[in-house]
């Protein structure tokens, strides 16, 4: 008998005792550590992919919601637009341009010679445009305070072209033909 | 001396032996302790990380379906729509902030005594203005002087005299065409609203121009340049 198998047969029970000590930690890590290691792992892939699609899904939601808060501003802002700044339809335009403009000629001493009007609208548009072309006779500083006077109106009036000619009947008269624009709401399907 | 030992069972260091197996025993233990405190921890993080797995998978469920109830809502087409109709009404806005008056005075500033403005249209679009004039001359070098003196004035430039012809009076009759230098108050409106749109998502390659209030902003830039 070697002293090693006699140490082992003298001291039985403590040997055992330690053994079990060393099978049991074997155990507990084959049967409890390795399969929570395992488990832990995959926990943590599912955890990334799943923060991974929610940083995703946020930005597609905060797109979303940035576009759908851009649209309401935009149609609110257009409705403003529409409502408060152009003519409502097609007689408020027509009274911005014949009276109103008639008026404000012969505030500045300009004589209407010939107007002419038109409404038209685009396809694609939901505005129509009534054009009205006006040949005023007059001194050019009353031409300057006229087109002054159309600017700074609150009324939506846009100045298109200006053209100035020499009048036959008076030296100092001014011919100027002046083509003037507004616009109403008119929506899609309506026709000009 | 004799050196054999002639004891059938000779002694051997039994304290030694009970150290070393007492000293495996410890470090087993110390082992077994440490393994279950590992377990509690992994179950405590496996606990955790299946928590916050849930929760975002919760929450990507939910904000996925707001997603797609915001994009039925906002599709690209009625975007398109917004963005188009947004367009229109800056354009219409910028041509009502163009000032004449001041458009007048800088003219009235560099026109010489034998060249006569006779028409004027501008063409705005939000990059640029153009002005195409019509203008009288008693020579061509009065209009190329005028050329000169507006692109000298630093309110115009890249201007071209497109066509020149004499008149039955004598006078030379041109088309200038340029580059109006106002600094036009476009996005009057203020600001600009970006929108973005792709195939799965609400991006647009468009930019939502807001319209903002017109006139008034146009009554202040011709009311800053009364005539002179």
């Amino acid at each position: 008998m070697t002293l090693l198998n006699r140490i082992l047969a003298e001291k039985r029970t403590f040997v055992t005792v330690v053994g079990a000590i060393l099978v049991v930690d074997v155990a507990l890590y084959a049967f409890a550590i390795y399969p929570w290691l395992t488990k832990v792992s995959q926990s943590e892939a599912r955890t990334a992919t799943a923060e991974e699609q929610i940083e995703q899904v946020r930005t597609a939601f905060s797109e979303a919601t940035t576009a759908s808060n851009n649209k309401l501003f935009s149609d609110n802002e257009l409705e403003r637009f529409y409502q408060e700044i152009l003519p409502r339809d097609l007689a408020g335009a027509r009274l911005i341009l014949s009276p109103f403009l008639d008026r404000l000629a012969e505030e500045s001493d300009l004589v209407l010679e010939r107007s002419s009007s038109v409404s038209e609208k685009e396809r694609e548009s939901l505005l129509a445009q009534l054009r009205t072309t006006m040949m005023l006779a007059g001194e050019y500083e009353d031409i300057r305070r006229f087109i002054y006077a159309v600017e700074t109106a609150p009324e939506f009036i846009l100045i298109e072209e200006v053209i100035l000619s020499k009048g036959d009947e008076v030296e100092e008269a001014l011919i100027l033909t002046l083509g003037l624009s507004t616009y109403y709401w008119a929506g899609l399907d309506a026709e000009s | 001396m004799l050196r054999t030992n002639l004891a059938t069972r000779p002694f051997y260091n039994e304290r030694a032996v009970y150290l070393g197996l007492g000293l495996v025993a410890v470090i087993g233990l110390a082992v077994l302790v440490l393994e279950i405190v590992e377990i509690t921890d992994l179950s405590r993080r496996n606990t955790e990380l299946v928590s916050r797995a849930e929760t975002a998978e919760a929450e990507t469920a939910r904000l996925g379906a707001q997603t797609a109830q915001i994009e039925q809502a906002v599709n690209p087409e009625a975007l398109e729509q917004v963005a188009a109709a947004a367009r229109e009404a800056n354009t219409l806005i910028d041509q009502r902030v163009f000032s004449w008056t001041d458009f007048f005075n800088r003219i009235e500033t560099t026109l010489p005594p034998d060249v006569m403005l006779t028409q004027v249209q501008p063409d705005i679009s939000p990059e640029r203005i153009e002005v195409t004039m019509g203008v009288l001359g008693r020579r061509l070098d009065d209009i190329s002087g005028f050329i000169d003196k507006l692109e000298a004035s630093g309110d115009f430039a890249e201007v071209l005299n497109r066509q020149a012809e004499l008149t039955e009076n004598g006078m030379y009759r041109a088309v200038l065409r340029g580059r109006y230098l106002q600094t036009p108050s476009l996005g009057l409106v203020g600001e600009e609203v970006e929108s973005e749109e792709n195939d799965a998502s609400l991006e647009t390659d468009e930019s939502v121009d807001a319209p903002d209030e017109a006139s008034p902003t146009a009554e202040v830039a011709a009311a800053e340049e009364e005539p002179r």
